[in-house]
């Protein structure tokens, strides 16, 4: 097979394992633990958006401090990086990202980016927004939602509903430590 | 006091179509966490154009072909019931996204094809890295866009009203192969142009549809419905419902409708209003969303 060939078929490959538009395919916890080498708890502490170097795009930075690495050695402070947001009165919009708000409490699996910072992991489902349990003993994992954004099962391609459910951070917390064992992570 | 008051919430409207059986459509909105009122996303009647990057596609030499059938498509609907007039411009040199505010670039709507990664060709400590330029100093699909994204569309909007002033489409030829043939779907990891790998002008129908303001809908017999699988041409036509949105939302011979309505004046059902209603939603029902959301608003 020519090198040519060979990259082509990579390529589709890579096809076959990937999401389409803002169609993603749909991870699980575990895939996202595997996945991402930098899994933080902590607090949004700044959303900002801002134009980039040539003024064509609006990206929105995130700060989140860290109260607790779930996986990988990450800074005091993370920050996340991605494009869309608000400056002033001009609105850029790209549908699928997640979404952050000064103050909320969350779990988001991470990937670095080439440039300092990270992007989040399998886009809106790589954020847990954390909420206290309903019968107050606790803390709740609630997933983003993926908005406009639809999922595919990732064996069969084929559109299928969300299975992100609330768990509880504890839970969470579990399926992070086993998917960062040596053994899952061959 | 202004009072804004939202006709239909882009989420309930898909939620009473799909009851409904018929194929509704969902509009992008502003984005609300940064304190805006909910507009939707909408051109002003008038022209819209487009342009193709003289670049084409790697690999794919017949894409700008597939890509203007694309926005025939959308031409063909708007010369039946809508405001604006569609276009497509002569290729450009341009392989810059975004939009500019110095008053001296024309901010052209364009659709471009990205061929690499950008962490495969920027150098280590690139300034373009540290200012987010590098798409469009190298041409490149970027770091902070998802690998496994296969097109994506920027649009650029009035945060006060809703109205679009740039819309930009970039296709990752980096980590797909792109096609243009009917059929049949290409044998797995032997990708060619003679078979359907991810096809051009189903892709481009769908994300001309972001350009004029749609979002994905949950109904998987719509052309916005987001999953486009290896090997599927589908979406090459307009279901109904998109139809249908560039009736409502663009209304030949009148203005482009935004979906909340600015009650200041007392009056419901302006010429603010969104037309949704022939999608398969009552206008009753209309009426009685937007007072309860008033009811609940006051």
């Amino acid at each position: 097979m020519s090198a040519a060939k060979k990259a082509t078929a990579g390529l589709l490959t890579l096809c076959a394992l990937t999401a389409h538009a803002t169609t993603l395919l749909r991870v699980d916890v575990d895939d996202l633990a595997r996945r991402a080498p930098v899994v933080v708890r902590g607090k949004v502490a700044k959303v900002q958006s801002h134009w980039s170097g040539d003024h064509m795009r609006i990206l929105t930075d995130v700060d989140i401090t860290v109260d607790e690495a779930l996986k990988g050695t990450p800074e005091q402070t993370v920050r996340i990086t991605q494009p869309g947001g608000t400056v002033g009165d001009i609105g850029q919009k790209i549908a699928g990202l997640a979404s952050f708000k000064e103050g909320e409490q969350v779990v988001v699996f991470l990937e670095r980016q080439s440039s300092p910072g990270y992007r989040v992991a399998g886009m809106a489902q790589g954020k847990f927004k954390l909420t206290p349990a309903s019968d107050g003993k606790g803390t709740l994992a609630v997933p983003e939602s993926t908005g406009d954004a639809e999922l595919l099962d990732s064996k069969t391609h084929a559109p299928v509903a969300p299975n992100a459910e609330a768990m509880s951070l504890e839970s969470l917390r579990s399926h992070v430590k086993a998917a960062a064992t040596p053994k899952a992570a061959e | 006091m202004r009072r804004l008051v939202p006709v239909v919430l882009a989420g309930v409207t898909a939620l009473l179509l799909g009851a409904s059986g018929t194929i509704g459509y969902l509009r992008s909105t502003v984005d609300a966490s940064q304190n805006a009122d909910p507009h939707c996303l909408y051109w002003p009647a008038g022209a819209l154009q487009f342009h193709q990057s003289k670049s084409g596609a790697p690999n794919t030499p017949t894409a700008p072909a597939a890509i203007t059938r694309s926005w025939q498509s959308w031409q063909t609907e708007f010369a039946s019931c809508g405001n604006l007039t569609l276009s497509e411009g002569a290729p450009l040199d341009t392989r810059a996204v975004g939009f500019s505010q110095d008053g001296k670039t024309v901010n052209d709507n364009v659709v471009l094809f990205r061929p690499r990664l950008c962490n495969q060709v920027v150098p280590s400590g690139d300034a373009c890295l540290a200012g987010k330029t590098c798409n469009n100093t190298y041409d490149c699909w970027p770091d902070e866009y998802d690998r496994g994204t296969i097109a994506l569309t920027t649009n650029t909007y009035d945060v006060k009203t809703g109205r679009i002033y740039d819309s930009d489409i970039e296709l990752n030829a980096a980590s797909f192969y792109f096609t243009t043939a009917d059929a049949p779907e290409c044998p797995k990891n032997l990708p060619a142009q003679g078979c359907v790998v991810f096809d051009v002008q189903n892709t481009a129908t769908h994300e001309f549809g972001h350009v004029l303001g749609l979002a994905h809908d949950a109904d998987a017999r719509s052309t916005m419905f987001a999953s486009a699988p290896v090997g599927q041409i589908s979406k090459r036509s307009l279901d109904e419902g998109s139809k249908q949105f560039v009736c409502d939302v663009y209304p030949k011979g009148a203005p482009s409708q935004d979906c909340i309505v600015d009650q200041s004046n007392g009056a419901l059902g302006s010429a603010q209003g969104c037309s949704t209603t022939a999608s398969g939603v009552s206008l009753a029902a209309l009426i009685a969303l937007a007072f309860a959301v008033r009811r609940r608003a006051t």
